[in-house]
Protein backbone atom coordinates (compact mmCIF):
# COMPACT_ATOMS: atom_id res chain seq x y z
CA UNK A 1 0.00 0.00 0.00
CA UNK A 2 1.20 3.55 -0.94
CA UNK A 3 1.04 6.29 0.51
CA UNK A 4 -0.33 10.17 -0.86
CA UNK A 5 2.79 12.44 -0.58
CA UNK A 6 0.21 15.37 1.50
CA UNK A 7 0.49 12.32 3.69
CA UNK A 8 3.93 11.67 3.83
CA UNK A 9 4.31 15.54 4.46
CA UNK A 10 1.55 15.59 7.62
CA UNK A 11 3.23 12.65 9.13
CA UNK A 12 7.02 14.12 8.51
CA UNK A 13 5.66 17.12 10.31
CA UNK A 14 4.23 15.34 13.16
CA UNK A 15 7.50 13.52 13.40
CA UNK A 16 9.33 16.44 13.90
CA UNK A 17 6.91 17.92 16.32
CA UNK A 18 6.92 14.78 18.37
CA UNK A 19 10.90 15.05 18.46
CA UNK A 20 11.16 18.53 18.92
CA UNK A 21 11.86 18.61 22.31
CA UNK A 22 14.70 15.65 21.95
CA UNK A 23 18.49 16.59 22.84
CA UNK A 24 20.19 17.04 19.29
CA UNK A 25 22.05 14.31 19.51
CA UNK A 26 19.30 11.95 19.42
CA UNK A 27 17.13 14.13 17.48
CA UNK A 28 17.42 12.44 13.91
CA UNK A 29 17.73 8.47 15.73
CA UNK A 30 14.56 9.89 17.29
CA UNK A 31 12.38 11.24 14.36
CA UNK A 32 13.46 8.66 11.83
CA UNK A 33 11.90 6.03 14.52
CA UNK A 34 8.77 8.30 15.47
CA UNK A 35 8.38 8.47 11.42
CA UNK A 36 8.47 4.46 10.96
CA UNK A 37 5.81 3.98 13.82
CA UNK A 38 3.28 6.47 12.46
CA UNK A 39 4.15 5.58 8.77
CA UNK A 40 3.18 1.87 10.10
CA UNK A 41 0.19 3.09 11.79
CA UNK A 42 -0.66 5.06 8.67
CA UNK A 43 -0.93 2.33 6.53
CA UNK A 44 -2.45 0.10 8.65
CA UNK A 45 -0.12 -2.66 9.78
CA UNK A 46 -0.65 -4.55 12.63
CA UNK A 47 0.77 -3.00 15.64
CA UNK A 48 0.89 -4.54 18.75
CA UNK A 49 -2.31 -4.40 21.14
CA UNK A 50 -2.36 -1.46 23.83
CA UNK A 51 -4.96 -2.98 25.91
CA UNK A 52 -3.79 -2.55 29.67
CA UNK A 53 -0.87 -4.27 30.86
CA UNK A 54 -1.64 -7.26 32.73
CA UNK A 55 0.58 -8.76 35.24
CA UNK A 56 2.26 -12.13 33.91
CA UNK A 57 0.98 -15.37 35.47
CA UNK A 58 3.68 -17.25 37.53
CA UNK A 59 6.16 -19.25 35.30
CA UNK A 60 4.99 -17.97 32.03
CA UNK A 61 8.13 -17.16 31.51
CA UNK A 62 11.43 -14.58 32.97
CA UNK A 63 10.00 -12.48 35.68
CA UNK A 64 10.24 -8.44 35.67
CA UNK A 65 12.43 -9.42 38.45
CA UNK A 66 14.35 -11.60 37.47
CA UNK A 67 15.34 -9.60 34.38
CA UNK A 68 15.37 -6.39 36.78
CA UNK A 69 18.40 -8.30 38.53
CA UNK A 70 20.34 -8.51 34.69
CA UNK A 71 20.64 -4.71 35.03
CA UNK A 72 24.04 -3.02 35.59
CA UNK A 73 22.33 -0.06 36.25
CA UNK A 74 20.37 1.54 39.38
CA UNK A 75 19.29 5.09 37.31
CA UNK A 76 15.38 5.62 37.34
CA UNK A 77 15.46 6.31 33.86
CA UNK A 78 17.57 3.26 33.03
CA UNK A 79 15.40 1.05 34.65
CA UNK A 80 12.14 2.24 33.45
CA UNK A 81 13.50 1.75 30.33
CA UNK A 82 14.32 -1.91 30.66
CA UNK A 83 11.29 -2.24 31.69
CA UNK A 84 9.94 -0.66 28.35
CA UNK A 85 12.29 -3.02 26.38
CA UNK A 86 10.79 -5.90 29.54
CA UNK A 87 6.99 -5.06 27.58
CA UNK A 88 8.14 -5.50 24.15
CA UNK A 89 10.59 -8.53 24.50
CA UNK A 90 8.60 -10.38 26.73
CA UNK A 91 4.66 -9.31 26.24
CA UNK A 92 4.85 -7.88 22.84
CA UNK A 93 3.54 -5.27 24.28
CA UNK A 94 4.62 -2.18 22.15
CA UNK A 95 3.48 0.84 23.44
CA UNK A 96 2.75 1.30 27.02
CA UNK A 97 1.29 4.63 29.52
CA UNK A 98 3.84 5.54 32.64
CA UNK A 99 0.88 3.82 34.52
CA UNK A 100 1.90 0.46 32.55
CA UNK A 101 4.91 1.27 34.20
CA UNK A 102 3.90 2.22 37.68
CA UNK A 103 2.19 -1.63 37.26
CA UNK A 104 5.32 -3.33 36.44
CA UNK A 105 7.20 -1.59 39.30
CA UNK A 106 5.09 -3.12 41.41
CA UNK A 107 4.83 -6.10 40.55
CA UNK A 108 8.66 -6.31 40.31
CA UNK A 109 8.28 -5.16 43.84
CA UNK A 110 11.05 -2.34 42.98
CA UNK A 111 11.19 1.11 44.56
CA UNK A 112 9.27 3.25 43.03
CA UNK A 113 10.18 6.61 41.68
CA UNK A 114 8.95 9.45 39.34
CA UNK A 115 7.36 8.02 36.35
CA UNK A 116 7.14 10.92 34.56
CA UNK A 117 10.65 12.13 35.27
CA UNK A 118 11.64 9.29 33.96
CA UNK A 119 9.70 8.84 30.75
CA UNK A 120 11.03 12.37 29.40
CA UNK A 121 14.31 11.60 30.18
CA UNK A 122 13.96 8.67 28.00
CA UNK A 123 12.33 10.72 25.37
CA UNK A 124 15.10 13.47 25.73
CA UNK A 125 17.56 11.11 24.88
CA UNK A 126 15.78 9.28 22.05
CA UNK A 127 15.54 6.14 23.98
CA UNK A 128 11.79 6.44 24.12
CA UNK A 129 9.17 7.85 21.61
CA UNK A 130 5.99 9.75 22.66
CA UNK A 131 3.74 7.50 19.90
CA UNK A 132 0.99 10.72 19.55
CA UNK A 133 -1.31 8.25 20.87
CA UNK A 134 -3.47 7.79 24.08
CA UNK A 135 -5.40 5.20 26.19
CA UNK A 136 -7.51 6.27 28.71
CA UNK A 137 -6.52 9.65 28.23
CA UNK A 138 -3.12 9.29 29.12
CA UNK A 139 0.03 9.20 26.46
CA UNK A 140 1.67 6.34 24.91
CA UNK A 141 5.12 6.02 24.72
CA UNK A 142 7.23 2.82 22.98
CA UNK A 143 10.87 1.57 22.87
CA UNK A 144 13.22 3.11 20.08
CA UNK A 145 15.37 1.12 18.48
CA UNK A 146 18.58 3.37 19.88
CA UNK A 147 16.62 2.36 23.25
CA UNK A 148 16.41 -1.15 22.27
CA UNK A 149 20.46 -1.07 21.65
CA UNK A 150 21.27 0.62 24.54
CA UNK A 151 19.41 -2.04 26.69
CA UNK A 152 21.18 -4.60 25.07
CA UNK A 153 24.47 -3.25 24.80
CA UNK A 154 25.04 -1.29 28.32
CA UNK A 155 22.47 -2.19 30.65
CA UNK A 156 22.07 -5.81 30.82
CA UNK A 157 25.39 -8.06 32.20
CA UNK A 158 27.43 -9.94 30.25
CA UNK A 159 26.87 -13.54 32.35
CA UNK A 160 29.30 -13.99 34.82
CA UNK A 161 31.90 -17.35 34.23
CA UNK A 162 29.87 -20.56 35.01
CA UNK A 163 26.77 -18.71 35.05
CA UNK B 1 13.84 41.37 34.44
CA UNK B 2 17.35 40.14 34.45
CA UNK B 3 17.24 37.11 37.17
CA UNK B 4 19.41 37.47 39.89
CA UNK B 5 22.66 35.18 40.61
CA UNK B 6 20.95 34.15 43.52
CA UNK B 7 17.84 32.89 41.68
CA UNK B 8 20.00 31.63 39.06
CA UNK B 9 22.56 29.22 41.53
CA UNK B 10 18.49 28.31 42.83
CA UNK B 11 17.11 26.82 39.64
CA UNK B 12 20.66 25.31 38.55
CA UNK B 13 21.09 23.63 41.44
CA UNK B 14 17.67 22.14 41.38
CA UNK B 15 18.19 20.89 37.85
CA UNK B 16 21.65 19.11 39.40
CA UNK B 17 20.02 17.72 41.66
CA UNK B 18 17.50 16.04 39.55
CA UNK B 19 20.61 14.74 37.87
CA UNK B 20 21.74 13.20 40.58
CA UNK B 21 18.34 11.49 41.39
CA UNK B 22 17.66 10.16 38.47
CA UNK B 23 21.50 8.32 39.13
CA UNK B 24 20.12 6.77 42.09
CA UNK B 25 23.17 5.41 43.53
CA UNK B 26 23.56 5.61 47.11
CA UNK B 27 26.16 8.71 46.82
CA UNK B 28 24.08 10.36 43.74
CA UNK B 29 20.94 10.14 46.54
CA UNK B 30 23.44 12.32 48.57
CA UNK B 31 23.98 15.24 46.29
CA UNK B 32 20.50 14.97 45.09
CA UNK B 33 19.43 15.74 48.85
CA UNK B 34 22.27 18.48 49.28
CA UNK B 35 21.62 20.32 46.14
CA UNK B 36 18.04 20.14 46.36
CA UNK B 37 18.15 21.76 50.20
CA UNK B 38 20.74 24.28 48.46
CA UNK B 39 18.21 25.34 45.95
CA UNK B 40 15.34 25.54 48.58
CA UNK B 41 17.49 28.25 51.12
CA UNK B 42 18.87 29.90 47.91
CA UNK B 43 14.98 30.27 46.36
CA UNK B 44 14.40 31.59 49.84
CA UNK B 45 17.09 33.95 50.05
CA UNK B 46 15.95 35.44 46.69
CA UNK B 47 12.83 36.34 48.75
CA UNK B 48 13.92 37.78 51.40
CA UNK B 49 16.39 39.86 49.56
CA UNK B 50 13.06 41.26 46.97
CA UNK B 51 11.30 42.09 50.27
CA UNK B 52 14.47 44.62 50.74
CA UNK B 53 16.24 42.60 53.93
CA UNK B 54 19.35 42.17 53.61
CA UNK B 55 20.60 38.43 53.29
CA UNK B 56 24.11 38.70 55.57
CA UNK B 57 24.32 38.13 59.22
CA UNK B 58 25.49 41.29 61.32
CA UNK B 59 28.74 40.25 60.66
CA UNK B 60 28.23 40.96 57.24
CA UNK B 61 30.56 37.70 56.03
CA UNK B 62 27.76 35.32 56.40
CA UNK B 63 24.25 35.33 55.34
CA UNK B 64 21.17 33.90 56.76
CA UNK B 65 19.92 29.99 56.92
CA UNK B 66 17.35 27.90 56.14
CA UNK B 67 15.38 28.85 59.63
CA UNK B 68 16.67 32.72 59.13
CA UNK B 69 14.82 33.31 56.23
CA UNK B 70 11.88 31.34 56.84
CA UNK B 71 11.96 33.42 59.93
CA UNK B 72 12.50 36.92 58.26
CA UNK B 73 9.35 35.88 55.63
CA UNK B 74 7.35 35.12 58.53
CA UNK B 75 7.66 38.35 59.71
CA UNK B 76 7.03 39.89 56.77
CA UNK B 77 4.24 38.01 56.04
CA UNK B 78 5.33 35.62 53.32
CA UNK B 79 3.26 32.67 54.05
CA UNK B 80 5.38 29.28 53.48
CA UNK B 81 2.80 26.18 53.94
CA UNK B 82 5.52 24.00 52.99
CA UNK B 83 7.83 25.06 56.13
CA UNK B 84 7.52 21.75 57.69
CA UNK B 85 8.86 19.70 54.79
CA UNK B 86 11.60 22.00 54.06
CA UNK B 87 13.15 21.91 57.38
CA UNK B 88 12.77 18.37 57.30
CA UNK B 89 14.51 18.15 54.10
CA UNK B 90 17.58 20.65 55.92
CA UNK B 91 17.45 18.30 58.83
CA UNK B 92 18.32 15.04 56.25
CA UNK B 93 21.01 17.77 54.85
CA UNK B 94 22.12 17.96 58.16
CA UNK B 95 22.75 14.28 58.64
CA UNK B 96 24.28 13.52 55.44
CA UNK B 97 26.59 16.72 55.86
CA UNK B 98 27.80 16.03 59.04
CA UNK B 99 27.22 12.27 59.83
CA UNK B 100 27.90 10.99 56.34
CA UNK B 101 24.09 9.55 56.47
CA UNK B 102 22.86 8.14 53.09
CA UNK B 103 19.13 8.91 52.13
CA UNK B 104 16.98 5.16 51.27
CA UNK B 105 15.17 5.79 48.04
CA UNK B 106 11.98 6.57 49.47
CA UNK B 107 13.56 9.24 51.82
CA UNK B 108 15.04 10.71 48.46
CA UNK B 109 11.77 10.67 46.26
CA UNK B 110 10.10 12.31 49.60
CA UNK B 111 12.28 15.25 49.73
CA UNK B 112 12.84 16.00 46.06
CA UNK B 113 9.25 15.91 45.25
CA UNK B 114 8.28 18.47 48.37
CA UNK B 115 11.21 20.45 47.46
CA UNK B 116 9.99 20.40 42.77
CA UNK B 117 6.85 21.32 44.06
CA UNK B 118 7.86 24.20 46.14
CA UNK B 119 10.07 25.87 43.84
CA UNK B 120 7.48 25.31 41.28
CA UNK B 121 4.99 27.19 43.36
CA UNK B 122 7.11 29.33 44.99
CA UNK B 123 8.94 30.73 41.65
CA UNK B 124 5.12 31.47 40.61
CA UNK B 125 3.30 32.95 42.96
CA UNK B 126 5.89 34.58 45.50
CA UNK B 127 8.56 35.86 42.82
CA UNK B 128 6.25 36.59 39.89
CA UNK B 129 8.26 34.16 37.33
CA UNK B 130 6.26 32.72 34.26
CA UNK B 131 8.37 29.03 34.20
CA UNK B 132 7.67 28.87 30.74
CA UNK B 133 9.33 31.84 30.08
CA UNK B 134 12.13 31.83 32.54
CA UNK B 135 13.16 28.06 32.48
CA UNK B 136 14.35 26.13 29.27
CA UNK B 137 12.23 23.63 27.51
CA UNK B 138 13.69 20.58 28.96
CA UNK B 139 14.06 22.05 32.43
CA UNK B 140 10.74 23.25 32.59
CA UNK B 141 9.12 19.43 31.55
CA UNK B 142 11.41 18.17 34.06
CA UNK B 143 10.06 20.63 37.30
CA UNK B 144 6.31 19.95 35.59
CA UNK B 145 6.93 15.98 35.78
CA UNK B 146 6.36 16.78 39.72
CA UNK B 147 3.19 18.87 39.99
CA UNK B 148 1.06 16.58 39.68
CA UNK B 149 0.11 12.88 41.19
CA UNK B 150 1.95 10.31 39.78
CA UNK B 151 1.30 9.15 36.81
CA UNK B 152 0.56 11.83 34.67
CA UNK B 153 1.52 12.31 31.71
Amino acid sequence: MSMKEDDVARLVREAIDLTKGVQEEYRLAAFQEVLRHLMASELGEVRRPMERVQPLERGAGESIGEFLRKVSSKAHTDISLAMAYYFLKHRNIESFTVSDLDALYSEARHPKTNLNLAVIGNIKKGFMIDTGEKRESMKLFAISRLGEDHVETTLLKPPSVGE
Amino acid sequence: MAISPLLRNALESLEHALDHYDLNTDRDRKFAILHADQAVELILKEKVRREKVSIFKKDKKTSVGLHEALEILSQKAVSVPESTDLEMLHDERNRIQHQNSTPDVETTNFHIENAVRFMMRFLSTDLGLDLRQTLSAPAYQRFEAFRTPRPAI
